[in-house]
């Protein structure tokens, strides 16, 4: 090995590091908010649901509840002293139901006890009459209503009508995605601990402390600083416990306060299922022009969604889905419109991705359909119409590192798509109970918070005297390994080896105003304020460290010339006197050198004009594309993935191993979403498939036998902290792959001469029916050629 | 309440358990938090712990959700958590491949994982990746789509068998040694008795008599169904009799023409059994397409038939092998055919006084399968499942009996299709005709896990797959 080589390999080893906690977890040592010890004292709080999906209140009973053995308080509207608010951003949703409920299963009361079951049994006891109102329980009905949810959200560009009515074909769909239960392994949960003078302490699994500090406050009537919010890890969050996890955490600070004892809120897995929103099933009508060679010249989209009972994130989540309508293609004239539909269901939310799945879903469904009317390969369709540097998309940002017919050329070598094809046919000719079929999905993902003010972090670094060295940042730690991240680069910016590092607990007194840990951008933020932070003390350090260079050589050392790496400082130009990071430390003390920092980034460039739908909301994208090979089973239309490749674009990667565990992750989640997570209600509103017997996320065996991801640089000319790429929201889109695979197994049926129409998720029944239209199809075609 | 004995991890404990308790209470309540509570009806495995029993002379461990794991049952047994693998301060193998190939991202399900594959490891010295599946199919993770969990798998699988490979810690031969003194009962330390214990079937019989006073005792053998109704609310039985204790039935035995199979055999020790394997492999089929490892290690065909669900995978196979069910009470012995016991949705013919004592299974059918269509492709209850038995004279069908699940409110066994099929010719069967015959006899409905017309399409599909299977087989 060269020397240059060496040195290059060395100073990339700091991108490798194992999981911190891995130790932990697989002894039972690492602790989730249920495994801490139990405060003296603690109590436990149930809540009392709505029954009713759409009411109003005409009374509620507890006093039989508070008759019960243990039950120290039951708790409502009226004992709220503050502002009885969910949602800090529209105000519309309440922390109790006041009045009147919005959706089966909304916060009613809440009993207190002395154990977990005593809470649980005496909320029977507690009586609310109730005076129903006529739910809307679907999109259909609420579009009826016209139930509106926040306004329409628009984004166009160039003559649509114009290039349409050119276009030499035009054609028109619809598609439409379901909904998906989170189903973190963890339910949500809050332990409040109430402290001197009202003040408390809320160990929350939430992504998001600032936001549950300040709902909080301002709902105990409090001030902001009253109240602390810790996190240090959840089992779990996928967006779930974004909003989501605000109201419990809220409840169980209510019912501490009033009490006067630590209380914890826990769901039950058919409580979370039940009462927590879910991600957004959308539905999307387009017309799309294109010319003969199948590029699009125009394509207008009307998408909608139902929110739920509340707005929470679903304007949000809407805006998202829009600028992710043209997933990976140009558009040379687009018209987006988006409406969000309020239903009395569960509050629809955060979920990996962000309503930019659902987009990307029906322009995958109107590329596939353009390919079929030509008699085109979907494959070459989607190289055709995927961006070149510099094309701007709908909102107006240019696309730049624009890889993605490169990434799709790797991925058609990769997967040896033409063999594989082939492959496929010879299957399906000769197999007439099975079919095979191949499914590509492309991404061009946008990352940064679309409300563009969102993007800012925040950290603080302090070296201790021995050397070693806390970090606080406001990214929560949910397995996504942010805080491996944040670690890495703090010991790199430092140049100490990565045993000098803790990373702490997240915490509203160390580092306050927090976005959430959301949009992909945990580590990009976080890690780029730990960055500044440690960079901060770094340059203090140097100055000590030169002087001490200086004493022991008796040559100056400029600044500049300060080396740290491996936990010793030296001069670039004599490296074999060395100080020791730990001698700086403890000498800078001395010297009355401040060895804390506490460090501040916001994402340039980043401005979006939502009114209008333009502007620069992203700071860079990432790329990637997935190919799926599937079996279905006519008789059942189970289906089963045979194969996945993968290539992802991951920038610079700070960590290839936790990059990889994000792409595999959410490549099964997404796929799991498109094939067997069903979601459905009974009549009044109630969640049916509310536990994991009945609501079904994939299991070891639903993985591909052959699993192939390739992980490229790509560009990181527009990427995040030391030249890394957001990871965690774009592979789920993968997952479609799983999808359009089924749909071309099932187009088989008829020898690829029709194109089969049917909504995700692909359940084993949905594509039992769908085969059995295709075969219809086929048998009149044959019919009428005869 | 009850002060039961058992040993957790390296050590011998007597605690006080309450007898509606869970092991996952306990465990946690003793500061074992590693099992953690992910679902609490046995479906995701994140509170998987790994419970020791003597077999013979040693110690057998098996992965049980102890969510479902009635405390008072701990008594006497050895109890592994992911807290007791590691030793000195040193890594147990499976705890150190999971942990180096980054088996875990938020690590929530991380100590259930790590028990699944201990006890698979623990009870077979050279598995297979489809054992490996099987023993981590009952383990849900949202994080890592499982990829690199199977690293971690593979890595264990290539490893199992090779000198100096083990996975036991180096307490389990000591605990092994200890368990063969008897152990006294579990002393009540509160007036009302609610979890009997029998470890006779004399001694059942006797509890379970009718003309005692209090409650009806309500039998549990697996108490995976059981445990899951009481944590909803749907039942609140105040007396159990566990008959988990109960040696003799947990007996295998057979004749030319039939096997029996005690009731106490869990659905793992029924798909192990060699002479199940040999004579039925139908009804192992059924079996192991049942739950997950962690639930097949404790549940039994006796629980699956009392539950009386009409779709019930093991009550279809039963039924189309024409079982014979045996019931005992302390008076009298009497049998009755499966299709007869079950008398209405979730009701049965099981009299006061009665319990399931075992399985009798005509075994000289010349052909019989399974099928099982869900949702997912594994650890999914049924959308409709079927099992079809047949016996041949010569090239003609001399008997058959097909039976469905999920179609109507009982598990329903076809006359109009058998009887086009009884006498015929294979050759000239027609599949299609049988199959058309089929949907006129069952009455299924819409719900969750399928609409009506979904189901009555899947039982045309299964009766053609059915006999075209036969054909093949026979044919072969």
């Amino acid at each position: 090995m060269s020397k240059k080589m060496a040195i290059a390999q060395r100073s990339e080893a700091w991108r490798q590091a194992p999981h911190p906690d891995a130790g932990l977890h697989v002894t039972g040592e690492a602790k989730f908010i249920a495994d801490e010890p139990r405060p003296s004292g603690l109590c436990f709080a149930a809540v009392v649901p709505s029954a009713e999906a759409r009411a109003k209140i005409a009374s509620i009973d507890a006093e039989e509840a508070l008759k019960f053995p243990g039950v120290i308080a039951v708790l409502t509207a009226k004992d709220i002293p503050g502002d009885n608010i969910a949602n800090q951003v529209w105000k519309d949703e309440p922390v109790l139901a006041a009045d009147e409920v919005n959706y089966n299963g909304e916060p009613v009361a809440v009993v207190v006890a002395g154990t977990e079951a005593a809470a649980r049994n005496a909320r029977g006891l507690v009586k609310v009459k109730y005076r129903p109102l006529a739910p809307c329980l679907t999109l259909e009905e609420a579009r009826r209503r016209k139930n509106f949810l926040g306004g329409e959200r628009r984004i166009a560009r160039g003559d649509v009508e114009a290039a349409l009515a050119k276009a030499p074909h035009v054609i028109e769909g619809r598609a439409s995605s379901g909904s998906q239960e989170h189903f973190y392994l963890e339910t949500q949960i809050c332990r409040a601990v109430p402290e001197e003078g009202g003040k408390l302490t809320l160990f929350s699994s939430t992504q998001s402390i600032s936001e549950v500090q300040e709902t909080a406050a301002r709902m105990l009537g409090r001030d902001a600083h009253d109240v602390t919010v810790d996190v240090k890890r959840l089992g779990g969050g996928f967006g779930g416990k974004e909003n989501g996890a605000i109201k419990w955490a809220c409840l169980a600070a209510l019912a501490a306060a009033k009490t006067g004892r630590p209380v914890e809120l826990r769901l039950t897995r058919e409580e979370d299922v039940s009462w927590t929103g879910k991600r957004h099933p959308f539905t999307g009508h387009y017309r799309v022009g294109f010319d003969h060679d199948g590029r699009v010249l125009a394509y207008d989209l009307n998408i909608e969604t139902d929110g739920g009972a509340y707005v929470d994130l679903t304007m949000a989540i809407l805006e998202r889905a829009m600028l992710h309508a043209d997933n990976a293609y140009y558009l040379p004239s687009a018209r987006i419109i988006g409406r969000a539909y309020k239903t009395n269901s569960p509050v629809n939310t955060a979920f990996r991705g962000f309503g930019a799945p659902q987009g990307v879903f029906i322009i995958e469904r109107a590329i596939e359909r353009i390919a079929r009317t030509l008699g085109l390969d979907p494959f070459a369709v989607r190289a055709r119409n995927a961006y070149r540097e510099g094309q701007p998309t709908p909102y107006g940002q240019p696309v730049r590192d624009a890889h993605l017919p490169t990434l799709l050329a790797r991925l058609r070598k990769n997967s040896n798509y033409d063999a594989l094809r082939r492959q496929a046919d010879r299957f399906n000719a000769a197999h007439p109970d099975h079919k095979r079929g191949l499914g590509i999905v492309p991404v061009k993902f946008g990352v940064s918070f679309t409300t563009s003010f969102l993007n800012q972090g925040s950290a603080l670094v302090w070296v201790y005297t021995d050397g070693s060295v806390s970090v606080t940042h406001g990214g929560i730690e949910m397995g996504q390994e942010v805080n491996t991240k944040v670690a890495q680069v703090t010991a790199h910016a430092l140049g100490v080896p990565l045993s000098f590092i803790r990373v702490e607990s997240a915490n509203t007194k160390r580092v306050a105003n927090a976005p959430s840990t959301a949009a992909s951008v945990g580590a990009d933020l976080n890690g780029q304020a730990a960055r500044i932070a440690a960079e901060t003390v770094r340059g203090r350090l140097a100055a000590v460290a030169a002087r001490m260079l200086a004493a022991k050589t008796g040559r100056r050392v400029p600044l500049a010339r300060v080396i740290f790496e491996d936990g010793a400082v030296f001069d670039k130009e004599g490296p074999a006197v060395r100080v020791s990071f730990r001698e700086v430390a403890c000498r800078a003390h001395r010297d009355r050198v401040d060895l804390g920092a506490k460090s501040f980034y916001r994402t340039p460039g980043v401005k979006y004009d939502q009114k209008n739908g333009r502007g620069t909301p992203f700071h860079y994208f990432v790329n990637g594309a997935a190919l799926v090979l599937t079996e279905i089973e006519l008789a059942t239309g189970s289906s089963r993935m045979i194969e996945a490749q993968i290539v992802h674009e991951t920038g610079r990667s700070l960590n290839k191993a936790i990059d990889l565990g994000q792409i595999e992750g959410g490549f099964l989640q997404g796929c799991g979403w498109m094939t067997i997570e069903e979601m459905i209600c009974g009549r009044k509103g109630e969640v049916l498939t509310s536990g994991p017997s009945t609501y079904k996320i994939p299991t070891c065996r639903d993985l591909p036998a052959r699993l192939r991801i390739e992980m490229v640089e790509g560009g990181c000319r527009y990427a995040s902290v030391y030249g890394s790429k957001a990871v965690g929201e774009p592979p789920f889109i993968y997952g479609e792959a799983a999808f359009l695979a089924i749909k071309d197994a099932v187009e088989a049926v008829a020898g690829h001469c029709f194109e089969a129409e049917f909504d995700a998720p692909a359940t084993p029944e949905t594509v039992y029916r769908a085969i059995g239209e295709m075969a219809q199809l086929g048998e009149e075609a044959e019919k009428s050629r005869n | 309440m009850l002060l039961i004995t058992f040993w957790l991890n390296d050590k011998k404990k007597t605690v006080e358990v309450d007898e509606a308790g869970t092991a996952l209470e306990i465990l946690r309540s003793l500061g074992l938090t590693g099992a953690k509570e992910g679902c609490g009806e046995g479906d995701c495995g994140a509170c998987t712990v790994a419970v020791g029993e003597l077999r013979g002379r040693k110690l057998r461990y098996r992965a049980v959700t102890s969510c479902l794991y009635p405390a008072p049952r701990l008594h006497g047994k050895h109890v592994i958590t992911v807290e007791g693998l590691a030793e000195n301060g040193k890594l147990n193998v499976v705890q150190k491949s999971v942990a180096d190939r980054r088996a875990m991202h938020c690590g929530f399900c991380t100590p259930g994982i790590v028990i699944s594959l201990w006890c698979l490891l623990a009870s077979k010295s050279r598995p297979t990746p489809e054992d490996a599946a099987e023993a981590l199919e009952g383990n849900l993770c949202r994080c890592t789509g499982y990829a690199a969990i199977n690293r971690a798998v593979d890595a264990l699988v290539a490893a199992a068998g090779k000198k100096g490979f083990s996975v036991m810690p180096g307490y389990c031969a000591l605990i092994e040694k200890e368990m063969l003194a008897p152990l006294a009962d579990p002393e009540k330390t509160g007036d009302e008795t609610e979890y009997l214990r029998p470890k006779t079937m004399t001694e059942a019989l006797a509890m379970i008599e009718p003309s005692k006073p209090g409650e009806p005792l309500r039998p549990v053998a697996g108490g995976s169904d059981v445990m899951v109704a009481k944590r909803l609310g749907k039942m609140a039985p105040k007396r159990l009799l566990d008959l988990s204790g109960v040696d003799e039935l947990r007996r295998v035995s057979e004749d030319k023409k039939k096997i029996a199979i005690g009731a106490g055999l869990t659905l793992t020790e029924i798909a192990e059994n060699a002479a199940v394997r040999r004579l039925l492999p139908a009804l192992r089929g059924t079996v192991k397409k049942m739950a997950s490892a962690q639930i097949r290690n404790v549940a039994t065909l006796a629980g699956n038939l009392v539950s009386a669900s009409p779709i019930a995978d093991s009550v279809t196979t039963l039924i189309a092998l024409d079982a014979t069910v045996v019931l005992a009470s302390a008076k009298k012995e009497r049998r009755v055919p499966v299709e007869k016991f079950i008398t209405g949705y979730r009701r049965t013919d099981l009299r006061p006084g009665e319990i399931v004592i075992s399985f009798e299974i005509p075994t000289d059918w010349d052909y019989a399968d399974f099928q099982k269509t869900a949702k997912r492709n594994c650890v999914d209850i049924a959308t409709v499942n079927s099992a079809g038995a047949f016996r041949l004279a010569g090239s003609r069908v001399k008997e058959a009996r097909v039976a469905f699940g999920g179609v109507a409110p009982t598990t329903v066994l076809l006359k109009k299709t058998v009887r086009y099929l009884k006498g015929r010719r294979l050759k000239d069967i027609d599949p299609e005709k049988a199959a058309a015959l089929a949907p006129s006899e069952v009455a299924p409905i819409s719900d969750v896990r399928g609409s009506k017309a979904y189901r009555l399409a899947l039982v045309r599909e299964h009766m053609i797959r059915h006999l075209l299977r036969l054909a093949a087989r026979v044919e072969a």
